[in-house]
């Protein structure tokens, strides 16, 4: 199952996940997963929009924004959106070529 | 100003769109269909090659033990027939029968034993037998009535 973000309000649940077509959407509003890091601030609004695309068409985009602006913990919400991108990338490829020559990592200090 | 080696306007534009584009086809060709690969769980198509990898893998064990059992088979045809490929073997020799049925079928050969009609030969074989039999059975049954007579 993909990664998914869900938080309630005024008594609705809402969930949030990607799926192909709502990042066929973004792209052709002028979204670019290259883009992220160079602009966040334009991007990330952005792709937060497309987050409801698959179970919330219906959700106005001023309410997005709103939703938006009210999500506490910016950095895990783009660290959150990153994964969530690439997840719609890295499902289309094996596990085991994906697993071949990687280098495993840690903090230190 | 500082050369950076991070240029932001020389970076690589990369659309996802795209590239879905690109694959969608071999994931429809691998069984997935079209509204699963672009509407539903994006994860669905990692299933897909899973399956397919595990479903390939399957065929070739099945293709390997396929071209094993011939290399089987043509070595039983060549030591049946060897008799007669024999050069100094004897006038009239004949190859040795060939297995009725594939192996692993033998069941098979006993249904076509069933089914046999019985020759001619055998017919008569049978008859014979059956008059010696109840010949033999009223020989035997008059000399017990004479010895209590």
């Amino acid at each position: 199952m993909s990664k998914k973000i869900e938080f309630e309000d005024n008594g609705e649940k809402y969930i949030l996940e990607y799926n192909r077509e709502a990042i066929k959407l973004l792209e052709t509003q002028g979204f670019s997963v290259s883009e992220m890091t160079t602009k966040p601030m334009t991007m990330l609004p952005l792709a937060f929009q497309g987050l409801f695309y698959k179970n919330h068409k219906r959700v106005k985009n001023s309410l997005i924004n709103e939703f938006y602006d009210r999500f506490t913990d910016k950095n895990k919400l783009i660290e959150t959106i990153g994964e969530m991108l690439s997840e719609t990338y890295d499902s289309l490829t094996s596990e085991e070529d994906s697993d071949k020559g990687n280098l495993d990592w840690k903090i230190v200090g | 100003m500082e050369d950076s080696w991070i240029n932001p306007n020389k970076a690589e534009h990369i659309f996802l769109s795209k590239e879905f584009e690109k694959i969608c086809p071999y994931f429809i060709s691998i069984g997935m269909t079209y509204e699963q690969f672009w509407y539903e769980d994006v994860t669905i198509p990692k299933y897909y090659l899973k399956s397919y990898q595990i479903k390939l893998k399957r065929e070739n064990e099945i293709e390997q033990w396929n071209i094993w059992k011939q290399g089987m088979y043509i070595y039983e045809a060549l030591c049946d027939v060897s008799p007669v490929l024999h050069a100094f073997s004897k006038k009239g020799t004949k190859p040795l029968p060939y297995s009725e049925v594939p192996y692993g079928m033998e069941e098979y050969k006993r249904k076509i034993e069933e089914n046999k009609k019985p020759t001619k030969q055998e017919i008569e074989n049978e008859r014979l037998k059956a008059q010696v039999f109840f010949s033999n059975w009223s020989r035997a049954t008059r000399k017990h009535f004479e010895k209590e007579g």
